[in-house]
């Protein structure tokens, strides 16, 4: 069977039977989620790259030493090891990656809308680009539930145990956060009709 | 430019995973899963690449263990 064709699981087996090449296609097949998702946490690449390659690095020391569970599924299994590696920066680096804040935060409360660069820059970006600067700007808290619930395909009980609060907390937050990005899309609408 | 517009919602993926025993408090309302439904498709077009080099470095390093 073709490496493409086989699932993460037969890769996984063959890699830690010596197989090199399936670490290949395992990376190959979630490099763009993960590195996505450390990106739109840490918005610098150099360090995206560099949290990415401890990410994977410590999958294949995990893989190689034979200690992998394989109750878990691989992508939500790095997912998770990329975003505890995020966290442990930010901690060293002490500080937040974006606006620190409570759950229930405004978004409005950091917008602001009269500041024509802002708007400018919107109008000459493409959609997707639109709507990455407006994850940036959600809080951080908001912002980790929705990348690890869309890029890293994790489930709120996976999210809820890897940021330690309650699954309401984490599916609170995936409400705050898309109605925070519904608000910001809205207004920039309505900025760019006047 | 990215608009707003109301659509049937198709599926409801975001609430099919609730563990068993656990009620939750808080469910996303249609609306919100229409509005998620409805980014979904930009939110994939975030599509963010690692430098090949990178990748390299990782292969290389596995082979050497």
């Amino acid at each position: 069977m073709k490496l493409h064709l086989k699932s993460d699981q037969d890769l996984i087996h063959q890699y830690i039977n010596g197989k090199e090449i399936c670490l290949e296609e395992l990376i190959r097949r979630h490099k763009s989620k993960i590195y996505t998702s450390i990106y739109l946490l840490v918005k610098d690449s150099y360090l995206a790259e560099d949290i990415f390659q401890d990410t994977f690095i410590k999958v294949i020391n995990t893989l190689k030493a034979g200690k992998y569970n394989e109750e878990g599924k691989f992508l939500p299994w790095v997912m998770r090891i990329g975003h505890n590696l995020v966290i442990d920066h930010f901690r060293k680096e002490k500080r937040t990656p974006v606006v620190t804040n409570v759950d229930g935060f405004d978004i409005f409360d950091v917008l602001q809308f009269n500041d024509e660069s802002m708007e400018d820059k919107m109008v000459k970006q493409q959609t997707h680009k639109d709507l990455k600067d407006l994850i940036h700007l959600l809080p951080s808290e908001q912002k980790e539930v929705l990348i690890m619930r869309h890029y890293g395909e994790l489930s709120f009980k996976d999210i809820a145990e890897i940021t330690d609060v309650s699954i309401n907390t984490a599916l609170g937050r995936m409400r705050y956060a898309l109605n925070n990005l519904r608000k910001m899309i809205l207004t920039k609408e309505l900025t760019l009709k006047n | 430019m990215l608009m707003i517009k109301t659509s049937t919602r198709t599926s409801n993926s975001l609430l099919t995973e609730k563990v068993k025993g656990i009620d939750f408090a808080e469910d996303l309302n249609e609306d919100e899963l229409n509005f998620y439904n409805f980014i979904k498709p930009d939110l994939n077009k975030i599509d963010l690449m690692p430098n090949p080099a990178t990748i390299t470095n990782l292969l290389n390093y596995s082979k050497s263990l």
